[in-house]
């Protein structure tokens, strides 16, 4: 249904051209999940606001295609795309928190979505908006509330309830629990994932926490520096992760099914600078396994399994990768090895 | 929210009897004659002893004041001198016509400064809005009075399009309310000092819109109400600046101040006959009760629209919690 | 607005900002050369000024020039009594500089030392003087200073403490609600903690954070005299003593030669804008200091 194929986007800045997403595709079947994770900075946000085409002013599609039912995205009138939003893929936005308008009531917001779609009148925006509530678990009489009178947790789920409510084929979620307590969060996730499935739209779940995927998603992307570094089924992935990257966020979020406690441990350093072309692996610099041939050139996306892909030169040492990388040791000296590259040169 | 309104009411007369006792005091300390700010000097001496006595202004300050404060809350100013009228039918001549140049040139300066600075920050960055902000900037250093009488000596007296000063061509006489204001004569008399009082007016929405709209286009919620495909139409009047409008009416309640200074100068230009050229020319004519009343007015004015103002702010804001 | 968060703005670096930003704005650039021409102007008025302001001219047959149009003698032309409206404007010059440069010194240090009084003690002092500050916002400023010109001498003096007693509140409030967010940094918590008096925290730590903010506003305050000024002499309250933009209007309209004589008319209006004009663009500059935001649009 959603095919993303070699998508690359830059940001204009005054200190140069930053690229944000380089050569991701995907695709999306009806009724599917797909997580995407990485870090903070990544390009998770870019490719959201890319599908809708709500990118800022200073960032651009600079290549690749969005096939939606076969239609090209890029490259379609405003007017076009306008008619698309949100009818036919509505967005969760980052930051709910802010994303509702303080002047206007929740309902009435709802209801401005519904009609800019279709004219089934007042009275049947209403009943969808009604409904909708109720689906996300919220009280009728919430529509008439503004903004500052509901609590966070309302607030995420009014805006998912929006994103509901014209039935659209793909839901994109940006982080939506993020800002939200870890208790509320728990229970608007399993909010999320019942009605993905008694709707059967497809959604697309951005977060940076990779336990939140194995609880949502059906296929999973991790990405790093704008770039894929893996793409499988999740349950395959969370068996048995191939990037040295996806080992390193496995040991920095703890599982919300194992609760054995092990200690976490983060992967030293920070994410690349994309204003400047990088030779090599995105991830080459915190990566414990580093030779000489990732820092020269870039590996490909490879089949590792069936519907499994890693972008490694090393894949077939993945068995050895995985047992150091559980030991807390290879990560610390990639730490020193960051410390002694910073040192000379300040 | 009637509490509210109440409340406010309340400190407004409080702020009027506290800009009287200003008022008061600044007479009665002036240098010269204090009395003259209550009887006319140049009258006969009994007359004047008569009505030194109706103030009491051979008494104590104190008695004095008591004696002002007692006629001002039955609203009596005094007479005016150069009138022989009270202070009060004076200002009643005169108040509508300030009111209606004013709020003319404000409808005007709001419509046309919201909307436009609105357009101005959706399309910023293009040559037009350079423009805009320019001409606004040009706008508000230029002084009012000399804009008029630029504008007179432009549009009145070189191309004739518009009478150059009053309300109405000499020799009318109108008595009730629609003979004075309501006919053609009359509006082609507000035009020009509408326009021009309307152009002081303009750059302090214009550019706080702007500004104020600059600001909230980053907002989430306004990328959402783009994520929800609405036109674009719709995210810049009802999301954007709809929004952007809250600052623009706290500005607007602080400039209401200001805004009556530039009315005065329009007034005394255009030799419009209302409260502003009323209160220059009492001064001018060592009038005092009248300059005094027409100063107390004023103030009234402001505070009200500043209520006014207040209470849209409320309305506009649903955050906003009367107390 | 914000300022930048490190602990005091040292001033060198401010007007290194400000000088890097003159660069690329050009506008600023040009405010800056325009308003050192009309300081140039008003320090040297005297001896620029052709003639005297009130010195009459005569043709050579002995007639009054009433009236003349510009010429390479009179470039603004002459009066209706024959007085050379150049020399006025240029003498006027001083007059609007010295108005609006004093007054807003004073504005600007009334309105800072309450500002910052309120802002750092809070709770009743605060709210009584954010009440006085409420009633000076009520009184109509031009109104104001019409009758106190009226009841005190018409001097220039008088204009500048009635534009003062004024517009002190304006400063005030603006520089209380910066200093609210100041004082909640955790240097500040700091210093009381370490037991700083109150005048040391505020003359050391919390003025060179308002110093941006106060100078940015005391440039809008040269602008707002200098505006107030003239329309006060302009409405014939001026000190007649003293030549002002505002009184060569104000003997231009009550002449009634406003309707004719543009020449007359426009050169001293068209120096207030551009005076005030030159002063905002440099504000403008001034702001980009003050916000780091404002930088990039
Ligand atoms: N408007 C923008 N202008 C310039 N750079 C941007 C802009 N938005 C995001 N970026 C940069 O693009 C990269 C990806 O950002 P984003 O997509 O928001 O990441 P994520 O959502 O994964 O945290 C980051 O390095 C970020 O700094
Ligand atoms: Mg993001």
């Amino acid at each position: 249904m959603l095919e993303v194929q070699n998508l690359s986007i830059e940001y204009t800045t005054e200190d140069g051209v930053l690229k944000a997403v380089d050569d991701v595709s995907f695709n999306l079947q009806r009724g599917e999940s797909l997580g995407i994770v990485g870090e903070s900075g990544c390009g998770k946000t870019t490719v959201a606001k890319a599908l809708l085409r709500l990118l800022p002013e200073n960032g651009a599609i600079s290549g690749g295609r969005v096939l939606f039912h076969g239609e090209n995205l890029v490259g379609k009138s405003p007017d076009h795309m306008r008619r698309i939003r949100h009818s036919k893929i509505a967005l969760v936005s980052q930051s709910a928190m802010n994303s509702l308008n303080p002047v206007y009531t929740v309902g009435h917001q709802i209801r401005e979505g519904i009609l800019a779609h279709s004219n089934i009148g007042r009275h049947a925006a209403h009943a969808r908006c009604v409904e909708v509530f109720g689906m996300v678990g919220l009280e009728e009489k919430r529509l008439s509330s503004y903004p500052h009178q509901l609590s966070g947790g309302m607030k995420q789920r009014a805006i998912i309830a929006m994103a509901l409510s014209l039935e659209p084929d793909i839901i994109v979620a940006d982080e939506p629990t993020t800002a939200l307590d870890v208790v509320v969060q728990g229970r608007i996730l399993q909010r999320i994932r019942a009605i993905q499935r008694q709707i059967s739209t497809s959604m697309i779940f951005i977060t940076h926490d990779i336990s939140v995927v194995s609880e949502i998603c059906e296929r999973i992307i991790v990405m790093y520096g704008g770039k894929i570094m893996e793409q499988a089924d999740s349950a395959s992935f969370f068996r048995a992760p191939y990037h040295p990257y996806s080992l390193g966020l496995q040991n920095a979020f703890p599982s919300i099914t194992d609760i054995t406690g092990e200690e976490l441990v983060s992967i030293p350093g920070t994410p690349p600078n994309l204003m400047q072309e990088q030779p090599g692996c995105r991830f080459q610099e915190r990566c414990p396994f580093a030779t000489s041939q990732c820092r020269s050139r870039t590996p490909p996306l490879v089949k590792v399994k069936s519907n499994h892909h890693a972008a490694c030169w090393y894949t077939d040492q993945v068995n050895d990768f995985r047992t150091r990388a559980r030991n807390r040791d290879t990560w610390e000296a990639v730490r020193t090895r960051i410390e002694q590259q910073e040192t000379p040169q300040q | 929210m009637l509490a509210y309104i109440v409340k406010r009411l309340l400190i407004m007369i409080v702020m009027l009897l506290l800009v009287a006792t200003m008022i008061f005091l600044m007479f009665r300390t002036m240098p010269g004659d204090p009395t003259a700010s209550m009887v006319d000097p140049s009258i006969p001496r009994e007359a004047r002893q008569a009505l030194l006595e109706r103030y009491g202004l051979h008494e104590s300050l104190w008695t004095q004041y008591r004696i002002f404060m007692r006629d001002l809350v039955q609203l009596d100013f005094g007479n005016s001198y150069f009138y022989n009228r009270t202070v009060l039918r004076v200002i009643g001549d005169r108040l509508p016509a300030t009111l209606i140049l004013m709020l003319t040139a404000m409808l005007f300066a709001y419509t046309f400064g919201i909307l436009w600075g609105a357009w101005m920050a959706w399309n910023r960055g293009s040559r037009l809005e350079s423009v805009g902000v320019t001409f606004s900037l040009i706008f508000r250093s230029a002084p009012t009075f000399w804009v008029g009488l630029m504008a007179i000596m432009l549009f009145s007296v070189t191309l004739g399009w518009f009478p150059a000063q009053g309300m109405r061509t000499t020799g009318y006489v109108g008595d009730s309310f629609a003979e004075v204001f309501l006919n053609r004569d009359f509006v082609r008399h507000l035009i020009l000092p509408a326009f021009v009082a309307g152009l002081y007016f303009l750059a302090t929405p214009l550019l706080i819109m702007r500004n104020s709209m600059l600001e909230v286009m980053s907002e989430d919620y306004i990328e959402m109400a783009r994520a929800k495909g609405l036109r674009d139409r719709s995210v810049l009047y009802k999301h954007a600046a709809r929004n952007a409008l809250l600052p623009v009416v706290t500005a607007g309640a602080l400039f209401i101040g200001a805004a009556i200074g530039g009315q005065v100068l329009i007034e005394v230009v255009f030799s419009w006959p209302g409260l502003g050229r009323e209160i220059v020319q009492a001064v001018t004519r060592s009038d005092y009760p009248l300059a005094q009343g027409i100063f107390i007015i004023i103030s009234a004015l402001v505070m009200f629209m500043n209520l006014v103002a207040d209470i849209l702010y409320a309305f506009l804001d649903p955050r906003i919690a009367y107390r | 607005m914000k300022i930048r968060s490190r602990r005091s703005v040292n001033r060198q670096s401010l007007f290194y900002i400000f000088w890097s930003n003159l660069k690329r704005d050009r506008l600023a650039l040009f405010g800056v050369i325009l308003l050192l021409c009309f300081i140039f102007i008003g320090v040297f008025a005297e001896s620029l000024a052709p003639h005297g302001p009130r010195e009459r001219h005569y043709d050579a047959e002995g007639s009054i020039r009433r009236l003349e149009q510009p010429s390479w003698q009179y470039p603004f032309g002459t009066t209706d009594v024959g007085r050379d409206i150049f020399s006025q404007v240029i003498l006027g010059t001083r007059t609007a500089l010295t108005v609006g440069f004093l007054a807003a010194v004073l504005v600007t240090l009334v309105g800072s030392v309450v500002g910052i009084i309120a802002g750092y003690f809070g709770g009743w002092i605060d709210t009584v003087l954010m009440r006085i500050v409420d009633f000076f916002y009520a009184i109509p400023f031009i109104p104001f200073v019409i009758v106190l010109s009226a009841i005190l001498q018409p001097s220039m003096w008088n204009i500048i403490l009635a534009v003062s007693l004024l517009s002190w509140r304006t400063v005030a409030r603006i520089v209380r609600s910066q200093v609210l967010s100041i004082a909640q940094r955790p240097y500040i918590k700091a210093a009381r903690v370490a037991g700083a008096g109150h005048v040391r925290i505020m003359a050391r730590y919390i003025l060179p954070n308002v110093i941006p903010l106060v100078l940015l506003e005391m440039a809008f305050m040269v602008n707002w005299a200098i505006m107030a000024e003239a329309s006060v002499a302009f409405l014939g309250f001026g000190d007649p003593r003293v030549t002002s933009w505002g009184q060569i209007l104000h003997i231009n309209f009550v002449s009634g030669y406003s309707r004719l004589a543009w020449w007359w008319t426009a050169p001293p209006g068209l120096a207030i804008v551009l005076l005030l004009l030159s002063i905002f663009f440099v504000a403008r500059s001034l702001e980009a200091v003050v916000d780091p935001r404002l930088r990039k649009r």
